[in-house]
């Protein structure tokens, strides 16, 4: 088809074009939606710890979850940008940098100011468990992630499948945490750290092949 | 003429609110703009400009909700382009990639400034003179546009013997070709 054809025929079904706005809203319903089916997930196939009252447990988790939503809320708020095929400003580009804020300020907190407990960091077993269960979990919000990307007009699908990953097992932290008795900061720098990285890597690896158009 | 920033942006202001006219200058000015960024980029190849000007055009028309009317509309335009184009050679490559090595092609490329019309039959001559294996596997691959694991299955040899003969045969052919000159 010459090229003067196609725009008449694009120009004959103008009326077809998507007036819809371009993707900042949603994704905070997509996420919570996909939560929910994350939650469900971890409710059949995991276990809540025993005694989640526990000030041990309880200062654990407020540090996991809060690691693990600072890293989805910072990542979710590059996200919109990734879809919309728009050049990076420079807010943008200072946005995605702060992703990795959560991770260096605990890596730093754990390692450069307290004193470090590397017995239950070392728990190779537990830690890849921990890895994995975050990984799962996250699986279903990252899949909305890149359902709404489909919807969009994304250029950089490595970085974007990456993003989504970290919105993904942000979520997903939380979400685990409830059933995991490991209070180490030691243990949670490192092993959610290798969680939250690894399900980005997995979704830069996947989301080529997923978005692209 | 290039169209300008203001001149687009104009035309998709209005053809949001409903203007058929102006969303045809839209779409003719985004046309003449990868047109222009199109040949400079892939020089000698007309057919393949024209695809990925339609590729733009018809990104534009699908996803014109993804444009964010504070940024420039150019820039906007470019970024699509450029992923287009590194979509293009992407595939290019990879089908490549399943026939012969870039040394080959680069021998094949030089030695073929040919007229189209003089190559089917000279290169029809040329490839009967090949070893039988090397001559099924390039009209295989390389004519019927098959790719290594269907010639391979057809011709029941490995996909590695089908790499290795296509290298070889498109050598001798580029010897050949060169030789002919």
């Amino acid at each position: 088809m010459k090229t003067q054809a196609l725009i008449n025929f694009l120009c004959k079904n103008h009326a077809q074009t998507s007036t819809a706005a371009p993707i900042r809203t949603g994704t905070l319903t997509a996420v919570l939606v996909s939560s929910s089916i994350g939650l469900l997930i971890f409710l059949y196939g995991w276990q809540i710890v025993d005694d989640i009252t526990a000030p041990p447990f309880v200062t654990g988790y407020a540090l996991k979850a809060t690691f693990g939503l600072a890293t989805a809320l910072l990542a979710m708020r590059a996200w919109p940008a990734l879809l919309n095929s728009n050049l990076p400003s420079k807010a943008e580009a200072v946005r995605l940098a702060l992703i990795g804020l959560p991770v260096a300020l605990m890596l730093f907190g754990v390692f450069a100011v307290s004193q470090v407990t590397w017995g239950p960091a070392l728990s190779w077993r537990n830690g890849i468990a921990c890895v994995a269960s975050i990984l799962l979990i996250s699986l279903p919000i990252w899949a909305v992630l890149i359902w709404q990307g489909r919807q969009g007009l994304p250029t950089r699908l490595r970085l974007t499948g990456f993003v989504g990953g970290l919105v993904a097992s942000g979520f997903g932290v939380p979400i685990f945490a409830l059933s995991c008795a490991e209070t180490s900061p030691a243990y949670i720098a490192v092993w959610y750290g290798v969680a939250v990285v690894a399900t980005g890597t997995l979704g830069a690896m996947a989301a080529p092949r997923l978005l692209r158009w | 003429m290039k169209p300008s920033e203001t001149d687009l942006h104009d035309c998709l202001t209005l053809a949001r609110l409903g203007d058929d006219d102006a969303y045809r200058r839209l779409l003719e000015g985004i046309s003449s703009l990868v047109h222009k960024y199109a040949r400079r980029r892939l020089i000698g190849l007309d057919a393949d400009v024209e695809d990925l000007v339609q590729d733009v055009l018809l990104a534009v028309h699908l996803k014109q909700h993804t444009y964010d009317v504070s940024r420039p509309i150019t820039a906007w335009v470019h970024t699509i382009a450029r992923y287009k184009l590194v979509d293009f050679w992407r595939l290019k490559t990879r089908r490549a990639e399943d026939a012969l090595s870039t040394e080959s092609a680069e021998a094949l490329a030089d030695a073929s400034n040919i007229h189209a019309s003089e190559t089917t039959s000279e290169l029809e001559a040329l490839i009967t003179q090949l070893p039988r294996l090397q001559q099924a596997v390039i009209r295989l691959v390389k004519l019927q546009g098959y790719s290594v694991q269907e010639a391979a299955t057809r011709l029941q040899i490995s996909p590695s013997a089908v790499k290795v003969y296509t290298h070889r045969g498109i050598k001798k052919l580029a010897e050949q070709l060169r030789a002919n000159r």
